[in-house]
């Protein structure tokens, strides 16, 4: 941590008080969340990354290893799939670890105000199971739609139909942890929580 | 206040106590990989960095064949002097005796060529820092997976691709593969044992995305970062040949990496090897794509196959999914709030 880090650190913390003690809540939610994803990015995230992609492709690859479809090389985060049209390798690099889904998640639930904070790290437990599977469901979609289509299903599988279902399993975490709980635990009147 | 930042804190702490240990262990995983494969590679090597084994191995060949051709001078001098025998008989065995010489001449005479060809590789070495000299991507292949050193035990876990020309023979295939390490894309290609043939690396394409292409070739070059074109690069002598680099096949002749061509034998009973380092910062200048832009990597060397290797990424475009998402988690709560207000206040 060099000292801009932590100068910036020290100012994040004293604004979320200020924020607290104003009763901002919707602000200290937004600086709060935004400042810990971008804490998240800088320390946590270059020590989870290489076990979290060695962890997809592993996880990947077992069930490619199942289907007789592709292969995974976890030392080198690769997953390797033979197809009628020769071979490809796909690299499981940051940005397909789901790391930074994680991150987000994370910060969100965090500074949620509607969990308690025991139901803050459980939900984050599973919600964090849960975006690491949806990213080795989505890695296992478009190695077996190149593995029956070929290299030139590529684009097709990765680009439109593998983010559409990360996309659409994420929002449905999304919708059960923030959106739903928001809805069934508020009061209606004064804006209030359940637990306030 | 104060018990969230110690929540966050502790949290914080605790994931670097998890993960530094685990980060270590599968950090170790590749290098276990590869010291497993070299330990278990020893009694198998044929060369060595700078083939000094072969090199020795040659000698001690020659020396062994210049100790049978003495004694055997010896044994038929003294046939000579002390009996007296039929006139074939003497000439069978100085006709074998010069074969014998002659045989451990061409040995000598091959031990010399390899000398001198790994003199020239050392030359070539030093040409090849020369050429990394002024241009700003310097240790190209340096504290990588792959190393670019004409030992190809690294890229033995990797997978490769089959390469040929329609071959019926699943077993007469050459292998090809490709290995990106952040911005130095490394490759491998091996003849297969039934070509008995020098592969050619005079033309290579790399397209990127499906849509740029850009020629490669692997070349000698010269002090001033330009090819060699004096260089036979068609009959490559039997050995590590270092000092190649690989270049931009159009105008300026960029240089892009170093390059390390092996010959096991100079029939080429067993297949050539070479590996390759290419920087994406300079297929970046070339293209004006952005390496972030780069999903797809197609190399293909048309003189050994018309199957190319592909390797790709699969990022999950988190950046504009975890907008999209909470937008959209934001959106719902404030659609379901009106509704709910709604229909209380239709209640009332």
């Amino acid at each position: 941590m060099n000292w801009l880090t932590f100068i910036a650190l020290i100012i994040w913390v004293y604004i979320l008080s200020v924020l607290r003690r104003g009763k901002l809540e919707f602000w200290h939610f937004l600086i709060g969340s935004a400042g810990l994803f971008v804490l998240f990015m800088i320390f946590v995230q270059p020590l989870l990354t290489t076990p979290l992609t060695k962890a997809v492709t592993m996880a990947s690859g077992s069930i490619g290893k199942v289907l007789h479809l592709f292969e995974g090389y976890p030392e080198y985060a690769l997953l390797f799939i033979k197809n009628k049209s020769g071979a490809i390798s796909l690299i499981v690099d940051y940005e397909c670890a789901g790391i930074i889904e994680m991150a987000a998640f994370f910060s969100l639930l965090v500074f949620f105000p509607v969990y308690l904070r025991m139901e803050k790290v459980i939900v984050g437990i599973f919600g964090g199971l849960y975006l690491f599977f949806a990213n080795v469901i989505r890695l296992v979609v478009i190695c077996v739609i190149i593995a029956i289509f070929g290299n030139e299903a590529y684009f097709l599988a990765h680009t439109i139909l593998g983010r559409i279902i990360f996309y659409a399993l994420s929002m449905f975490l999304y919708y059960v942890v923030f959106t739903k709980a928001q809805i069934i635990r508020q009061k209606v009147g004064s804006f209030r929580y359940e637990d306030e | 206040m104060k018990r969230s930042i110690a929540v966050i804190c502790s949290l914080l702490l605790i994931t670097h106590a998890i993960v530094v240990p685990i980060n270590s262990m599968a950090s170790q995983t590749v290098e276990g990989v590869v010291k497993e494969e070299e330990s278990s590679e020893d009694d198998n090597l044929a060369l060595d960095e700078d083939g000094k084994v072969n090199e020795e191995s040659n000698e001690e060949v020659s020396d062994n064949e210049e100790e049978i051709s003495v004694k055997e001078e010896s044994v038929n001098v003294e046939e000579n002097t002390t009996e007296e025998e039929n006139i074939t008989e003497e000439e069978d065995d100085n006709q074998e005796s010069n074969v014998i010489e002659e045989e451990s001449s061409n040995v000598e005479d091959d031990a010399i060529e390899d000398e001198s060809i790994n003199i020239e590789g050392d030359v070539t070495e030093d040409m090849g820092e020369d050429l990394l000299e002024g241009i700003e991507y310097e240790n190209l292949t340096y504290d990588g997976t792959i190393q670019i050193d004409g030992m190809y035990s690294d890229w033995k876990h990797i997978p490769h691709t089959d390469i040929s020309w329609y071959s019926p023979d699943p077993d007469k295939v050459h292998q090809g593969a490709l290995y990106l390490d952040g911005d130095i894309l490394y490759g491998h290609f091996k003849m297969n044992d039934a070509y008995k043939s020098q592969m050619i690396v005079a033309f290579m394409e790399l397209t990127i995305n499906n849509s740029t292409s850009v020629g490669l070739t692997i070349q000698k070059g010269t002090p001033d970062g330009d090819i060699d074109w004096s260089a036979d690069m068609y009959n490559l002598p039997q050995g590590i040949t270092t000092g190649l680099g690989v270049f931009y096949t159009g105008y300026p002749k960029y240089y892009m990496g170093e390059s390390v061509f092996t010959v096991y034998d100079s029939n080429h009973l067993i297949g050539d090897e070479v590996e390759f380092a290419i920087d994406l910062n300079v297929i970046s200048k070339i293209t004006d794509i952005p390496i972030e832009s780069m999903r797809e990597i197609k190399l293909y060397n048309p003189n050994i196959g018309s199957d190319a290797i592909v390797i790709a990424g699969s990022s999950s475009g988190a950046v504009v999914g975890v907008i999209f998402m909470t937008v959209i988690a934001a959106g719902g709560v404030l659609y379901l709030r009106r509704k709910r207000i709604s229909s209380c206040c239709d209640e009332k």
